[in-house]
């Protein structure tokens, strides 16, 4: 359901402007692009090329978003469990993080194992919508072989649509793991009808789009599969500091991603995301953080969705704290609060994730489900009905306080949302039930939903297809 | 009359004019150029770096004052005849093979540069062999590595394995950073030293020269 209520931080007249300013960049500086492929493609379509730096036309650019689709279905294995990309809140796994910790082991880097039990989590989370990705990486596989082992583990343990893991590090490990996966759809050519993954593409800013970005984008387009284009510069140290100038130049590095995406498969999805942020200087280093950081991902959302009409997927819900505490807490709302109130429709990043994407823990993985789960309420606003109003109620009852007792307070007493994380009772009560702090409570969760997950949810006949693959791929290397 | 110690002040606070002011009246006057570089240029960039580990100063301003400091070098440097001109040691830098990521890299570098080092920065996705090529040519104390990826630490062990059958290895201290790195994967590698960040990167480079 969208929220009738919204954030905005631009006016109409400013998305103009920074709409005006990228095309000006595009046509006077131009973007580079290092894959040989992605320039020939640019040649052929006669875009002006000089060297590796494209110069692209208003028209080219303009044509090009006019092609993308502003929603999409992504099927899961689970028909009950696809979705519509580009509608409502969707929240997705992290990504890329290096270390993983719980409670009773600490942090460490992460085995495949760490893995499966993060998909179990995922597969068994309701407010995620989306699994897969690479929320860890396993440090026990080679790194060869990562990306097609991810693939697998996330294939076994659920159903729900599944994102390619991040570390595909050619065109290669990008096919095995699509035929890999279009296995688990019962086979070659399911991916040709329908949209089942992506894989997450950053342009290296500014305005440059590495080999293995132009890889990204070219393989995944001739797949079929939507594409996904991160513009990830940080504002003060590959971006301008100026919040505004920032905006611009991942708007820019967007729209040239999305020209070659529509020239190799015009009318492919492309979904538009924001992982910029606002450096912190003092460091010079990359900051979730910051409420700069909040402001811009707003502000990217209104540009990629109610200005371009794509999908608009945010990096949010982040945070810079190395322990799951008040700070990783508020850290995590600020931006998905206001994300999620600027009409974000994907979400990246938001559940589990900490100390600036180096880690993920499982104990917050869960908490920060809660926190999605107060966002998709705010997100129903309130319900202005003539009933909802309760004149006559009111008027009944008069100066009695007597509402609980009312019938029509019992009807709705289950309607209201409730915690299924954070403690509402009395103090006394929860101290008389052992002082519980929520990490421990987050903790009995993640053993209990591991302890009941199965050990696989796909059959034999699939089990024994996706292992065949692999052994292949591993014997011809 | 301008002092070593308002030189020194000038880096700090990163004004331009003032430091070629100073510098050349310190010229003028006949001081030694060493000291002027030694206990004016260099030791102003020292209380930098002491501000910039308190968090009192930003990069940009680091930058700021690391730029002024070059000035101010630039001007002492046409005194010095090669025999004398030294710095505290060569480090050959590099970004390994696979990893595009250079922030954390450039950062160290200007540390590095600043506390007195001589930087070859030979840039991203580099192979072994490149930082083969670059021992041979530059001679460095240290060999200094960063990767970002989880994918391409791996290539700091080869890079370590490669220049080690190349009769490389035992000229130089081999030193790694990055954000997957750990003191124990370093030690894993055979690597000499780890640093977290740039400022501990300078304290590990001064003490393996
Ligand atoms: C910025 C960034 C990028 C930028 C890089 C821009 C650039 N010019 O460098 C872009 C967007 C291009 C990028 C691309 C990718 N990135 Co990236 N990136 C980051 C990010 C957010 C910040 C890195 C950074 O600059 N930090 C600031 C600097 C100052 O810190 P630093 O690098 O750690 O350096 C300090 C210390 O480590 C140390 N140090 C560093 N080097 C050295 C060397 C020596 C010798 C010493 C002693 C010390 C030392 O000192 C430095 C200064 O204090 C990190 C996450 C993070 N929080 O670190 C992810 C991250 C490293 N990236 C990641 C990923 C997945 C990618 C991509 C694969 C994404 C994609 N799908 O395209 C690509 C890979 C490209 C490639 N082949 O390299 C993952 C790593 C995944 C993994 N498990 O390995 C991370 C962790 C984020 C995440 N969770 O997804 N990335």
């Amino acid at each position: 359901m969208e929220t009738k209520f919204k954030v905005e931080v631009l006016s109409k007249e400013d998305c103009v402007r920074i709409h005006e300013a990228s095309l000006k960049i595009l046509k006077e500086t131009g973007v580079i692009f290092h894959g040989e492929q992605a320039l020939e493609i640019f040649r052929k379509h006669g875009a002006e090329v000089d060297g590796k730096v494209v110069k692209f036309s208003q028209k080219i650019v303009e044509e090009s978003i006019r092609k993308c689709p502003s929603k999409f279905k992504l099927t899961a294995r689970d028909k009950q469990r696809s979705v519509t990309v580009g509608e409502g809140l969707l929240i997705h796994p992290p990504g890329g993080e290096i270390f993983v910790s719980d409670l009773d082991n600490g942090r460490r880097k992460g085995t495949l194992k760490d893995f499966a039990n993060l998909q179990k989590l995922f597969q068994a989370c309701d407010d995620i919508d989306i699994a897969g990705y690479q929320p860890i990486s396993p440090e026990d596989v080679d790194t060869d072989f990562r990306g097609l082992y991810c693939t697998y583990e996330s294939i076994k343990h659920t159903n729900k649509p599944m994102l390619s893991p991040m570390q595909l590090d050619n065109t290669q490990q990008m096919r095995e793991s699509l035929e890999l996966m279009e296995i688990s759809f019962g086979g070659k050519g399911f991916f040709k009808d329908n949209y089942c993954t992506w894989q997450a593409v950053c342009p290296n800013s500014p305005l440059t789009y590495s080999d293995y970005a132009c890889d990204g984008i070219i393989e995944y387009a001739k797949w079929n599969q939507p594409v996904l284009i991160v513009p990830a510069p940080m504002a003060g140290i590959t971006s301008p500091a100026q919040i505004m100038g920032t905006i611009i130049l991942q708007n820019a590095e967007l729209l040239a991603g999305i020209v070659l995406a529509q020239l190799v498969n015009p009318g492919i999805p492309v979904i538009a995301s924001a992982s910029t942020t606002f450096a912190n200087l003092k460091l010079a280093t990359w900051e979730c953080a910051c409420p700069e950081t909040a402001l811009l991902v707003v502000a990217i959302t209104q540009m990629n969705r109610d200005f371009y009409h794509l999908p608009a997927r945010v990096q949010t819900g982040i945070t810079s704290s190395k322990l799951v505490n008040y700070q990783a807490g508020y850290e995590t709302m600020q931006s998905l609060l206001l994300s999620a109130l600027a009409g974000a429709q994907l979400t990246s990043q938001s559940v589990g994730s900490m100390e600036n994407l180096i880690s993920v823990s499982y104990e917050k993985l869960i908490i920060d489900t809660e926190i999605v789960s107060r966002i998709r309420r705010i997100l129903q606003g309130i319900d202005t009905s003539e009933e909802a109003f309760s004149i006559d109620l009111i008027q009944e009852l008069g100066h009695k306080a007597d509402y609980l007792w009312h019938d029509s307070t019992l009807e709705l007493c289950r309607a209201g949302w409730q915690p299924t994380m954070a403690d509402w009772n009395s103090y006394d009560n929860w101290h008389r039930d052992g002082s519980v702090d929520i990490m421990v409570t987050a903790n009995k969760k993640v053993k209990e939903i591991l302890a009941n997950a199965p050990d696989k949810i796909i059959d034999e006949q699939l089990e024994k297809d996706l292992t065949s693959y692999i052994k292949m791929v591993e014997k011809n290397r | 009359m301008s002092t070593l110690a308002d030189v020194a002040q000038s880096v700090v606070k990163g004004q331009m004019d003032k430091v070629k002011e100073h510098v050349q009246n310190l010229i003028d006057a006949g001081n030694a150029p060493l000291d002027i570089i030694n206990n004016g240029l260099i030791e102003g960039m020292n209380v930098v770096g002491v501000h910039f580990k308190a968090g009192d100063m930003f990069v940009p301003e680091v930058l700021k004052s690391a730029k002024v400091m070059a000035a101010g070098v630039e001007l002492v440097k046409p005194l010095i005849d090669d025999s004398e001109e030294q710095s505290k040691g060569v480090i050959v830098l590099g970004t390994v093979k696979g990893d595009l990521h250079d922030i954390g890299k450039n950062l160290v570098n200007m540390m590095m540069t600043s506390s007195g080092f001589k930087v070859i920065d030979i840039g991203i996705d580099m192979p072994p062999e490149k930082f083969a090529d670059a021992i041979r040519e530059h001679k460095p104390q240290i060999l200094a590595m960063s990767a970002l990826l989880t994918s391409t630490v791996y290539a700091m062990d080869d890079t370590i394995k490669y220049i080690t059958t190349e009769g490389l290895r035992d000229r130089v201290k081999v030193i790694i950073g990055g954000a997957p790195i750990t003191q124990e994967f370093a030690e894993s590698i055979g690597a000499d030293g780890f640093a977290p960040d740039a400022a501990s990167a300078v304290d590990l480079c001064k003490e393996l020269v």
